[in-house]
C-alpha cells in the first residue's frame, strides 16, 4: 500500500515536472521572440 | 551568418562536467538549438555596455516591487522594467529570472495566467497577490534596515567611537 502511494506520488510529481518544463520552455520562446523583435525594432537585421 | 551558427555550434558541443546533470539552462541550451542560436545573436548585437548581473537574492525583491507599481506583465517586461529602473546598469537573463518566477508563484507571491503579448502570441502574465504584498513590505523593511547599517559602517570615523 505504501509503495503504491509512493508510485502514484512519483507518477504526479513527473507530471508536474513536465507541465513545468514545457510552461518554461514556452516562456522562454516568447522571451526570445520578443527580444528578438525589440532588437529588429532598434534597427538590426534579422539573422 | 556561418560565424554566430559556428560559434553556437561549438557552445553545444562543449563538454558537460562529468557525473553531472546539466542544469536547466544548460538543458536548453543544448536541447534548443534553434532558440540558443537567436539568444546568442541577440546577445551579440546588443550594444557593448558593460551590465552586471543582479546581486542574487535581490531579485525577488525587484520583481515583487516591478509588478507592484507597474501591474500585471510578462517575464519579458518584467526584465525590461527591471533593466529600465536600474537605470540599464542589471542585466537580467530569463535562465536566473523564470525559476525565480516560479518560486514567487510556488510560494504564492504573485500569480499568473496566459495573456496576448505585443507580438501576439501566448505569454503568460504575473501579478502581485496580496501575501505578495505583505512579502514585500516585509522584505523592504528588512533591506531599509540593512542599507541603513550599512550606511553607518560608510560613515563610521574613528573619533566617533572613542
Amino acid at each position: 500500500m505504501k509503495s503504491l502511494r509512493r508510485f502514484f506520488a512519483q507518477l504526479a510529481g513527473l507530471a508536474t515536472r513536465r507541465a513545468q518544463d514545457e510552461r518554461l520552455r514556452e516562456e522562454i520562446e516568447e522571451h526570445i521572440a520578443l527580444q528578438t523583435a525589440e532588437n529588429i525594432r532598434a534597427g538590426l537585421s534579422p539573422a | 551568418m556561418p560565424l554566430p551558427h559556428a560559434i553556437a555550434r561549438s557552445i553545444f558541443t562543449l563538454p558537460q562536467p562529468r557525473r553531472k546533470r546539466a542544469s536547466p539552462n544548460t538543458y536548453l541550451l543544448l536541447s534548443q538549438r534553434k532558440y540558443a542560436i537567436l539568444l546568442l545573436v541577440s546577445k551579440m548585437a546588443t550594444p557593448m555596455k558593460q551590465k552586471t548581473d543582479v546581486l542574487q537574492g535581490t531579485l525577488a525583491l525587484m520583481v515583487l516591487k516591478t509588478l507592484e507599481v507597474l501591474g500585471s506583465l510578462h517575464g519579458y517586461g518584467i526584465a525590461r522594467r527591471i533593466e529600465q529602473i536600474s537605470g540599464d546598469v542589471l542585466a537580467v537573463n530569463q535562465g536566473t529570472l523564470y525559476p525565480v518566477l516560479l518560486k514567487l508563484e510556488q510560494e504564492g507571491a504573485i500569480g499568473s495566467e496566459w495573456g496576448a503579448s505585443e507580438n501576439n502570441r501566448r505569454a503568460r502574465f504575473y501579478r502581485l497577490t496580496r501575501q505578495g504584498r505583505k512579502q514585500l513590505q516585509a522584505e523592504t523593511q528588512g533591506w531599509e534596515q540593512t542599507s541603513a547599517i550599512i550606511a553607518r559602517f560608510f560613515e563610521v570615523k574613528a573619533e566617533d567611537l572613542s
